[in-house]
């Protein structure tokens, strides 16, 4: 397995809706709102490496969200 | 429990050791070492603001980091 820390940028009205998406998605462990830089939080894990862009490209195509930026396990 | 994600810089060479130091420490879920602005992330769950503190003071002090960034769960 390989973990993945994401921090999201989303709208700040669609942060409810953008974490309740995350939650619903099977490869999230731990998904929280947060303030400062981001706002929200995404734990995950990928069976492969080569499964983590297809992971980035689903969660940046979810309504709301505006930015990610992803930190891959070494 | 509410989460944190703490976000570490570290001295070159040694991240590994870092992990493992903070792996150690109580409240900590998972850590791992990563590539980019950050060396190693850590999920933290913790009872109190002031435990959160005091985990991310520990840390801070640990051989080799350089700065931390800590982002707590906030209730929507």
């Amino acid at each position: 397995m390989v973990q993945i820390c994401m921090l999201i940028n989303a709208e700040k009205v669609s942060v409810f809706d953008v974490v309740k998406k995350l939650e619903k998605m099977p490869s999230v462990r731990e998904v929280f709102p947060t303030f400062g830089r981001f706002d929200v939080v995404a734990f995950c894990e990928v069976e492969k490496r080569e499964e983590v862009g297809t992971l980035v490209k689903a969660v940046s195509a979810i309504e709301g969200v505006l930015k990610t930026e992803t930190m891959v396990e070494l | 429990m509410p989460l944190a994600c703490i976000m570490i810089h570290c001295k070159p060479g040694t991240p590994p050791e870092v992990l493992k130091t903070v792996l150690g420490m109580g409240g900590i879920k998972r850590g791992f070492e990563v590539l980019g602005a950050f060396d190693v992330v850590a999920e933290c769950e913790f009872k109190s603001l002031e435990k959160l503190g005091m985990t991310v003071y520990s840390i801070a002090r640990i051989n080799g980091v350089v700065s931390t960034e800590t982002l707590i769960e906030t209730l929507l």
